[in-house]
């Protein structure tokens, strides 16, 4: 019974990894940047390295902004994310009367727009990357990323049971053995020693969209209100809301104030602010806890009347939705931890390189008996991971260099500078597949030398366009500048030498007799 | 070769192979659907929170549906893994039609 149900994981464990693992390596890999998509954003748009001032004022800094915004464009509603050491800016949006959102960046100390970036930076490629894929149509990347999820949970759970000797697999590392050996034990080991990272970063991950995977718990358990979903998401938000009443009222009552009041309730920082009915009497102030402090990412807010400041609700989160709270924050990341940060990219890396080892192990093990039988097995399945493991890499490289070296008023066929951008990555990532069907025995080896070269140039072209040297910036984003370019100077060499190895591996001849490990 | 003879050598397996991927992964996604779905009525009837219902259950969906994959591959029983994962659910999906007509005539 034991044998038999290894044998059938062990089944499961190949073939769900073959077919899944490119999805699974392009969510691992966006997640891990994800990490410090906020830093990622200060390297990518230079003019959002600002300083912080240390005492500023909504109703100074904000208010005369808004105010014009009002009166140009008859806004809804508006809201305001607060700046933090990791985003040194306000983030505004606001509701045209058409409906439309807009978003914007203020600087705090000057009130002022800051102007257009050029770019969707790490916040808007790379981080919507991780949990859709970007790909708009019907929700079709939400259940692509679910799917990944899901099977990344399959191939923990199966991998941990194939093994009959796990702890002492745990210890055993042989760098000098054949390339079969080592992915082998590295994807152990990095397998085994982040386990419980990679099996709660996966479900955290699930447990964010559930109501997304599990549309249909809300629309039979609230199947007896008119609109099951809204009335769920209002009650589990213990959200407050009320109708404009259409009688528009120029007073309003001191942001300023509410904030005061709201910190000395919470005894916790304020972290967004929103507007809603602006300008009517019926107008409401919304006041959001801050998420910087704890794990959780609490739902904590005060509801305040917009004209006479008077208290109007506050909410919290139930005790369930507390937990449910807890997995947000721990995939989130949102609290300030700099040493839990760097734990969790490392961690990450590990995931990646579990991931890509999984692929070496696989087709080293095959490559003989393929070349034999000729089958096509290894070609095929070697494209695929060298496109999706070092092509994508690749690809984001060459996103970043195209940040760096692209003018700021770029336009080819009506597209605009930040979309120029994502097509560089998408172009590069398709031509990394096409390369890797054309060269496989090469392909790894060239891509991980171009991705050394491209890294390289990224750090040389942001020193040149943005006069910040290699390891200062202005001040206050000198650490996400510097640990960016340190990152692309580290992987530009990992990048390099294992591009030299490869090359080396390549010109011996081989002499073991390669043996099939499962099949 | 004719067509008996041809399945119970050559088709048979793959045949079985794919349906019991398609069953692990999509009847077992509909399974483990209706019963967080039954789960969150259930818990809200016996007096919780309904939305601390709906999102307890959503959330241990997850943990279920990974067990039914699971399973789905190591049962070597096939009878079995379709009439869990192709007739439970739709049992299971025909009672929640039911009800949600019987909730929604008290609106």
């Amino acid at each position: 019974m034991a044998k038999e149900l290894r044998q059938s994981m062990s089944w499961l464990h190949t073939w769900a990894g073959i077919l899944l693992s490119g999805l699974i390596f392009a969510v691992f890999w966006m997640g891990t940047l994800s990490v410090f998509d906020r830093e990622i954003d200060r390297w990518m748009m230079p003019d959002t390295r600002l300083e912080l001032p240390k005492q500023w004022s909504l109703n100074a800094s904000l208010m005369p902004t808004i105010q014009r915004l009002t009166t140009q464009a008859h806004i809804r509603q508006w809201g305001v994310t607060l700046p933090d050491e990791r985003t040194p800016y306000l983030r505004l949006f606001y509701q045209t009367a058409s409906g439309e959102f807009i978003n914007e960046r203020l600087d705090v100390t000057t009130g002022e727009l800051i102007p257009d970036p050029g770019t969707l930076g790490a916040t808007g490629f790379i981080f919507p990357f991780h949990y859709r894929l970007n790909i708009p149509w019907a929700g079709l990347g939400y259940w692509l990323v679910g799917l990944a999820a899901m099977a990344m949970m399959v191939l923990l759970v199966s991998g941990v049971l194939i093994h009959k000797k796990i702890f002492k697999e745990f210890f055993t590392f042989r760098p000098q053995k054949r390339l079969q050996r080592v992915s082998l034990d590295l994807h152990n080991l990095t397998g085994v020693a982040a386990l419980p990272f990679h099996f709660l970063i996966t479900l955290s991950g699930l447990i964010i969209f559930s109501s997304i995977y599990f549309p249909n718990a809300a629309e039979l358990a609230y199947a007896d209100t008119r609109h099951p979903s809204t009335t769920f998401f209002a009650e589990s938000g213990d959200a407050f809301q009320r109708p404009a009443s259409g009688h528009s009222t120029s007073q309003q009552a001191s942001l300023d104030d509410m904030v005061k009041r709201a910190q000395s309730h919470w005894r916790d920082a304020v972290g967004f602010i929103r507007v809603r009915n602006v300008g009517d009497t019926q107008s409401v102030v919304q006041l959001g806890r801050t998420i910087k402090h704890e794990v959780s990412w609490n739902i904590d807010k005060l509801y305040f009347d917009a004209v006479n400041g008077k208290l109007l609700h506050e909410a919290t989160a139930k005790p369930l939705m507390g937990i449910q709270r807890f997995f947000v924050g721990l995939h989130f990341i949102q609290f300030q931890h700099g040493a839990l940060r760097w734990l969790y990219f490392i961690a990450g890396v590990g995931s990646c390189i579990m991931i890509g080892t999984g692929f070496i192990f696989w087709s080293q093990a095959r490559r003989k008996r393929h070349a034999r039988q000729q089958l096509a097995g290894v070609r095929i399945v070697d494209t695929m991971a060298i496109g999706s493991v070092s092509g994508i890499i690749l690809a984001t490289v060459a996103f970043w260099l195209a940040n760096r070296i692209l003018p700021a008023d770029a336009v080819l066929a009506s597209a605009k500078r930040a979309d120029l951008e994502v097509w560089v990555f998408y172009l590069i990532w398709l031509c990394s597949f096409v390369h890797a069907a054309l060269c496989t025995q090469s392909a790894l080896k060239q891509q991980c030398a171009s991705i050394a070269v491209l890294a390289l140039t990224a750090v040389l072209a942001n020193g040149l366009t943005t006069g910040d040297s290699l390891w200062s910036g202005h001040a206050p984003s000198l650490a996400a500048v510097a640990g960016m370019n340190a990152s692309l100077i580290i992987g530009a060499i990992i990048a390099a030498v294992i591009a030299i190895k490869l090359h080396r591996r390549q010109k011996l001849p081989v002499i073991a007799t390669a043996r099939g490990h499962y099949a | 070769m004719n067509f008996p003879a041809l399945w119970q050598n050559r088709l048979r397996a793959p045949a079985q192979t794919i349906s019991r991927v398609v069953l692990a992964v999509i009847g077992g996604y509909f399974l483990s659907a209706t019963l967080v779905s039954l789960a969150a009525l259930g818990l809200s009837m016996l007096g919780m929170a309904r939305s601390e219902a709906v999102i307890s259950s959503a959330m241990l969906g997850f943990l279920v549906y990974l067990v039914i994959v699971l399973w789905g591959f190591a049962e070597r029983r096939f009878r079995r893994i379709v009439l869990v994962l192709l007739l439970a659910p739709i049992a299971l999906q025909t009672t929640i039609n039911m009800l949600i007509d019987t909730l929604k005539v008290s609106l």
